[in-house]
């Protein structure tokens, strides 16, 4: 089963698509990186997998179920952009809210966790910093037992200790539950160490959608001389080329380097701003790696 | 260079850390970690490796990074993994290697104090060993250095099948 | 939804929406309360002045003179009877405005629907299962209050001055039946514009303009089509028809002339002795109209109106949630 399955998903607001053409199969077991330029669709790719947006084109399956279903539902957490929770409640209040509108729920976990964060249960929710917030609301999606949770910018309002003791936490839970995730992400310096699934979103269409390995398998970076780029095309798949003088680094798509090219493996950070720096280029995902071992 | 504390139970002489700006591929930094303590003494024979859900909650990295790790270790013969209760070494260094290791550390600092003399500073001597390893690994022929990154051989399939097991590779 | 699932859903709506819960119901009976204890002071002056006898009586013989006697203690009529009753009717009214319209609108306004629809009760169960509650309280509430409002303005009634008439539209309105329905109507219309809207002001507007038209058309219309329905038909004398109807319990839909031979006649002759023609010229003089036992019966199917109709109001919310869950 695959955690995420789209075929032609699309999602239109009036006359502009917010995500169009969106082929996307991510196996279980994954932590998936969203990236994109703001207004890429990211949000909106996020809410049809939970649910709270019907998709104009195309379809979309969660777990094997479809988005917003009691299956999927039952399954898949997701923590909304705009951390939605009931505001004028008192922190205990919202627990208990949460706890009736679920059928399983660890009350424990969540008790655990806001005690070890420092949130007492006798705060209103609307008082709470932006970072408890998404704290609270983070540890009740997790409190549901998910398999697959949905996070969008997630961790934008948390400072770096927070944001470190929050990755942690989630990928213990990848380790021991076998747990699915997907999140949207401005910080790239950290998807080679957390993602091991990347999805490139530009402009509504998806760009990149491939294992992390697989990428870091398949690309070189390159250094040579700068008239040597031209020629270069026609020898190697180049992703992204950068002249500068004398010299050019070009980010290529090949297994190895072409004679007069030094290469080196490239970082995920150079690897994802390549491609989004060129739009155009696209890696189609492959249908072999994609099926689970 | 960030370290954290781990809170596990002790159980490993050694915890991971991780050099972010270095560009080396994290589950390479464990092994080359893990590598060097063994040559330094800080792992012996019979030591327990740090266990994965330890690793991924204080590191904030994917098990999966660990797992490859811990999977090249294991390819290399260095450790040895039980299942349900984590992953051992297996195999110190034999003593004559380290006095191989010995000698060609005074010959490396030789070259270092002639490249020294001939006014060659810090940069331009990692320009020039870069540069000759490079040339040494693409001449062909030339056996490869051991441990170098073979990426392309245990590409991610290994390591992901050894997900299940409980989190302890 | 099992039985568990509802206590669920009860308790979680207590957490979010108590005010509400306890706000609507608690209007309900302070205003019935207000109401009983006003017409407690009425009954309380009639019975020192000794006219107890006209809440017994017969509305027949007992109206007018005890409308006399009633003046006899006022200065004069007064149109506040009729004035309160409109307040009460509006009570419903405020109800589904402030707490019916904002229980949904609300939700989407403020985005914690993003964090509802995504809990394993889905949008539907939740819906149904808080605001169900809210609906089952205020109709409970509601028929209480009309309850008392009906006892109320059996007796205030007599200060508007006009005649007593079982089948005045304040009458027809201020019963528990009534009262119910148009509550159980004006919730289910304002979680319709709640989920249609999704936004509280513009809900509003739209709740009250909905509601409105169905105020007046069950004025205008529905209750004049209703009441001509299995109407009684009697041959009357024509001066009796004049003064049709005799009693202050039945209702006229219509009077008109028959010919000897039976044809139904429209409009009256131009002559100015009527009632001669008539005669002279052998019509018969006729009124199709409801006795008073009809009147419960007709409450009955008024009012079943009301709750079918928000019967559709919530199927058509279901089902808009169901094609369009968020966005």
């Amino acid at each position: 089963m695959n955690a995420i399955e789209t075929r032609g998903l699309g999602k239109r607001y009036r006359r502009t698509w917010a995500v169009r053409d969106c082929d996307l199969t991510v196996p279980v077991g994954q932590v998936t990186a969203l990236v994109g330029p703001n207004g890429a669709g990211k949000t909106t790719l996020l809410r049809i997998l939970a649910g709270l947006a019907t998709p104009t084109a195309g379809t979309a399956t969660v777990l094997g179920a479809a988005p917003g279903s009691p299956q999927a539902r039952a399954a898949v957490s997701a923590v909304d952009q705009t951390v939605p929770l009931y505001r004028h409640l008192r922190v205990a209040g919202q627990l208990a809210a949460a706890r009736a509108l679920n059928d399983q729920w660890d009350a424990d976990l969540a008790a655990r966790r806001l005690s070890a964060l420092g949130i007492p249960t006798s705060a209103r929710v609307g008082k709470l910093s932006g970072g408890q917030q998404a704290q609270l609301a983070l540890t009740m999606a997790l409190a549901r037992r998910p398999q697959l949770l949905l996070l969008d910018e997630p961790l934008a309002s948390l400072d770096p200790l927070a944001r470190q003791d929050v990755l942690g936490w989630l990928m213990t839970c990848v380790a021991e539950d076998g747990l699915s995730v997907v999140f949207s992400s401005h910080v790239i310096a950290e998807l080679e160490r957390v993602a091991s699934y990347l999805v490139v979103l530009s402009a509504g269409r998806i760009q990149v959608a491939a294992t992390v390995d697989s990428l870091l398998d398949t690309h070189l970076a390159l250094t040579g001389p700068a008239d040597g780029v031209d020629d270069l095309y026609d020898q190697v798949e180049i992703v992204t080329a950068q002249r500068a003088g004398r010299q050019a680094l070009v980010l290529a798509r090949t297994g190895a380097a072409p004679p007069g090219w030094a290469p080196r493996p490239v970082t995920m950070e150079e690897l994802v701003l390549g491609y989004l720096r060129e739009p155009a280029a696209r890696v189609v995902p492959e249908p072999g790696l994609e099926i689970v071992r | 260079m960030v370290t954290v504390k781990p809170d596990d139970d002790g159980l490993s002489p050694i915890m991971f850390y991780l050099d972010r700006g270095s560009g080396v591929p994290t589950y390479l930094q464990f092994v080359h970690q893990v590598d060097y303590a063994l040559r330094l003494g800080f792992l012996r024979e019979g030591d327990q490796l740090p266990r994965i859900k330890d690793v991924t909650r204080t590191l904030a990295v994917n098990p999966d990074t660990v797992m490859k790790a811990y999977r090249e270790l294991e390819l290399r013969g260095v450790t040895a993994g039980r299942p349900g209760v984590g992953t051992f070494i297996t195999q110190a260094p034999d003593i004559a290697g380290l006095k191989q290791m010995a000698g060609l550390q005074k010959k490396l600092t030789g070259w270092l104090g002639e490249a020294a003399a001939a006014g060659v500073d810090e940069l331009g001597m990692k320009a020039l060993f870069t540069a000759a390893l490079r040339n040494f690994n693409d001449g062909g022929g030339a056996a490869r250095l051991p441990g170098r990154d073979d990426r392309d051989a245990h590409g991610g399939g290994a390591a992901r099948g050894a997900r299940r097991d409980g989190g302890a590779a | 939804m099992t039985t568990l699932t509802v206590l669920r859903m009860t308790r979680a709506t207590w957490y979010k929406h108590r005010f509400s819960v306890v706000g609507v119901p608690a209007v309900f009976l302070l205003a019935a309360l207000a109401l009983f204890a006003d017409s407690v002071v009425q009954r309380h002056w009639l019975s020192v002045h000794h006219l107890s006898g006209c809440l017994v009586a017969n509305a027949t013989t007992g109206g007018s003179w005890c409308r006399s006697a009633a003046w006899a203690s006022l200065s004069s009529p007064s149109q506040t009877p009729n004035v309160i009753a409109v307040a009460v009717l509006a009570l419903p009214v405020l109800a589904g405005l402030f707490a019916g319209v904002p229980w949904v609108a609300r939700e989407f306004e403020s985005g914690a629907f993003r964090f509802t629809w995504t809990q394993d009760t889905g949008p539907r169960h939740w819906l149904l299962g808080t605001f169900g509650p809210l609906v089952l309280l205020a109709a409970v509430s509601a028929a209480i209050y009309g309850a008392a409002a009906y006892w109320w303005y059996q007796v205030a009634q007599w200060q508007a001055g006009t005649s007593i008439w079982s089948w005045r539209w304040s009458s027809f309105e201020l019963t528990p039946l009534s009262i119910a329905g148009w509550t159980v109507l004006t919730m289910a219309l304002a979680l319709l514009c709640g989920v249609l809207i999704r936004r509280v002001l513009p809900a509003m507007i739209a709740f009250i303009a909905t509601l409105g038209a169905c105020a007046y058309l069950s004025q205008t219309w529905l209750r004049p089509w209703l009441f001509g329905i299995g109407t009684a038909v009697k041959q009357v004398s024509w001066s009796a028809s004049a003064g049709w109807p005799p009693s202050t319990t039945t209702y006229t839909v219509q009077t008109w002339l028959q010919t000897p031979s039976g044809q139904r006649v429209s409009g009256l002759p131009a002559v100015n002795n009527v009632s001669a023609w008539i005669a002279q010229h052998h019509y018969t003089s006729w009124v199709a109209y409801q006795p008073h036992n009809h009147l419960i019966w007709l409450e009955l199917a008024r009012n079943g109106i009301l709750i079918t109709a928000a019967a559709f109001a919530v199927l058509a919310t279901v089902w808009w949630l169901r094609i369009r869950p968020a966005d």
